[in-house]
Parts: C-alpha cells; sequence; structure tokens
C-alpha cells in the first residue's frame, strides 16, 4: 500500500476504507487534488465497464468523464451507506441507460431474445475453468469481448459487476436498483451464455477436452 | 436445472426456497465466466483524457465556488437591504437643537445679564459716587452752565 492509502491488489487499484472516508470528506470542500485520487484508483475499471456496456470506445470515453464529474458535483449528497465504488458504478450504469435511451436504442439490441437466452440456460459449472488453467491471449480476450457483446444489457451488466468487479449480490442489486434475486437470476443466464460462446470456442480450439 | 426454474430465471419471477438454493449452489460452484472475467486486462485512459477530465473538474469546483459566492454576495445584498428597509421605517427620535438652544439661552443670557448688570451697577457706584438710575455724569448740567 503507498502512502496514499492506494492498494494494488493484483494489477488493481484500490482504496481502503479509512482513506476512502478521508478523500471523501475533503471531495467535499470541493478538493479538486483528493477526488484526483479517486479517479486514479477507478477510472480504469469505470471506463472498462462503460466501454463494454456502450461498445463505442470514443463514447465510453466521454461516458467516463461524464461520471467522475457527475461524482465530483454530487459527492456532497454521498451519504455513505454504499461503498464509494458502488456508488461510482451506480452512476455510470445509470449514464449507459441514459446514452441508450437518447441514442434511441433499445436497450436490449444486441441482446438474443427470451427463447434464446432460456437456451442458454443450462449447467455452467465446470471444474475445468479455474483462472490458473486459462492463459488470455487476444484471440480468446476478442472471444470474451463478443459473448460479452452478444448478451443482453441487464446480464451484461450484472456479469461485468459480479464476476469481473467483484462485488456482492447487495451491492448489484443496489447500483442496477433490482432485487438481489433478480441479480441472482441474471447472473445465472450471463454464465450460461458466456459458457456456451467461449466454451464451444475453448473446446473447439482444443484448450479443453 | 428443470425447465420450469430456468424459465422463471428467464421472465425474473420470484422462486421458491428450494429453487432459491438450487441457484445459489449454481452460482457458487466454479465457472468459466469467472476465470474468464479475471483475466481480462483494465482499460487506461489517455493522458490527454485524464487532463481534459482534471480541467472539467476545476471548472466545476470554480463554478460550485462562485454560485456559494454568488449566494452568499446576493444574501448579503439582500439583508444589508432589507436592514435599510427596516432603518429607514423605524420611528426617528426628533432632534430640536433650536428648541435646546431656545431654553438654554435664556437661562443663560438672564444669568449673564443680572451678572453683568449687578457688575456695573456696583462698578459705577463705587467708582463715580452715581447711581445708574440718576442718569449719566457726561451730560452738562443746566446748573452748571
Amino acid at each position: 500500500m503507498d502512502r496514499l492509502g492506494v492498494a494494488y491488489l493484483g494489477a488493481r487499484k484500490q482504496i481502503d476504507l479509512a482513506t476512502e472516508q478521508a478523500l471523501v470528506a475533503q471531495c467535499r470542500r470541493q478538493d479538486v487534488q483528493a477526488f484526483g485520487k479517486i479517479v486514479d484508483a477507478y477510472q480504469g475499471r469505470v471506463l472498462g465497464f462503460v466501454r463494454r456496456m456502450l461498445r463505442s470506445e470514443e463514447e465510453a470515453l466521454d461516458v467516463t468523464q461524464e461520471v467522475f464529474i457527475k461524482a465530483f458535483q454530487s459527492v456532497a449528497r454521498f451519504d455513505g451507506r454504499s461503498s464509494l465504488r458502488t456508488w461510482l458504478f451506480r452512476i455510470a450504469h445509470n449514464l449507459c441507460v441514459d446514452r441508450a435511451r437518447k441514442a434511441e436504442r433499445t436497450p436490449d439490441q444486441h441482446s438474443l431474445d427470451a427463447a434464446s437466452e432460456a437456451d442458454d440456460a443450462i449447467e455452467f459449472s465446470d471444474s475445468r475453468w479455474s483462472p490458473e488453467s486459462l492463459v488470455m491471449n487476444d484471440e480468446l480476450s476478442e472471444v470474451v469481448e463478443q459473448a460479452l457483446g452478444t448478451m443482453s444489457d441487464k446480464l451484461r451488466t450484472v456479469l461485468l459487476l459480479h464476476d469481473r468487479e467483484d462485488m456482492a449480490y447487495e451491492e448489484i442489486a443496489a447500483a442496477v436498483d433490482v432485487p438481489v434475486g433478480t441479480v441472482k437470476s441474471r447472473l445465472f443466464l450471463a454464465r450460461a451464455h458466456m459458457q456456451r460462446v467461449v466454451g464451444g470456442y475453448l473446446e473447439m480450439d482444443g484448450r479443453v477436452q | 436445472m428443470n425447465s420450469k426454474l430456468k424459465k422463471k430465471l428467464v421472465d425474473e419471477q420470484a422462486l421458491s426456497a428450494a429453487e432459491a438454493l438450487e441457484l445459489d449452489q449454481a452460482l457458487d460452484s466454479p465457472s468459466l465466466s469467472r476465470a474468464l472475467m479475471s483475466k481480462l486486462t483494465d482499460d487506461e485512459p489517455s493522458l490527454a483524457w485524464r487532463s481534459s477530465l482534471n480541467q472539467s473538474l476545476i471548472k466545476a469546483s470554480g463554478a460550485k465556488a462562485a454560485s456559494k459566492v454568488l449566494k452568499w454576495g446576493s444574501g448579503i445584498v439582500v439583508t444589508a437591504a432589507a436592514a435599510l428597509g427596516i432603518i429607514a421605517l423605524l420611528p426617528r427620535p426628533v432632534v430640536e437643537p433650536n428648541r435646546v438652544l431656545v431654553k438654554s439661552q435664556p437661562v443663560m443670557s438672564n444669568i449673564e445679564e443680572s451678572l453683568v448688570s449687578a457688575h456695573k451697577e456696583a462698578d459705577l457706584e463705587s467708582g463715580l459716587g452715581v447711581s445708574l438710575s440718576q442718569g449719566s455724569t457726561d451730560a452738562p448740567s443746566s446748573d452748571s452752565l
């Protein structure tokens, strides 16, 4: 952990709770430098989430800026009931939804239809898949991004927040404003879709028997 | 997982306790998705992007401070105007300097006059042996002519 209380867990930055609270208190006094530390810690993660939700690099950069500006302007209203990370992802999610609406794009434009999602709902539990056994290369990364891109927005949101951001079901429910049970249902369907698309690729590629 | 439960998941319907348990068990088991997601790299915005964000934040901070100053400033002006209005409407104590002078002057002049006249009388009586009431000594009398 560095002197600013920013820890680098794996390759990802994370602010400890005490530092987060101190930074938020400074930000309430419109301290741009303190807010800069929050941006440092979360910019990559928020941009990654927004880019995968919007799938336009340029738009994602704009929206990510908007997320942080909005957060800075409304930090006085941040009551600390949720974590700063949950709050930032809630803002990001809401802005992505707004963008989709403004672009007159239905939220599920890129989604599979309901019948297809039902077909996806297969057993996805498979002990062959562990982070250690998988080597992510550009091609696999591309397949994963494609799998995300062919998923409905609501499934993709939950999958990214849970499996990518390690957020708890309750945190996701607060960020997306749906019940915890709905979060679990969506996560199940999203994983099943990922299993079908990427699992199929891995088996064809001969990475698994 | 049975088809009834799958349909409930797709339709986002409420699950029974047994179904919820089955779902929890399925979610807790190892999944390809989780393994893959942890391998994806984070996006890193450019320095130009960050610089642009910093400028926007400074602008937002300045705008907020300015609006605060404006709020305070206008508040002070309104308060001052209200205070002036109240002062203007209050009944003022009537200050009449002339009357005070008029009242005090006669007193003063009476004392002065009486003192001066008493002094003059005493002076004349003692110096010339003539009382002022007997007339002036400068004027020649008909007897002396």
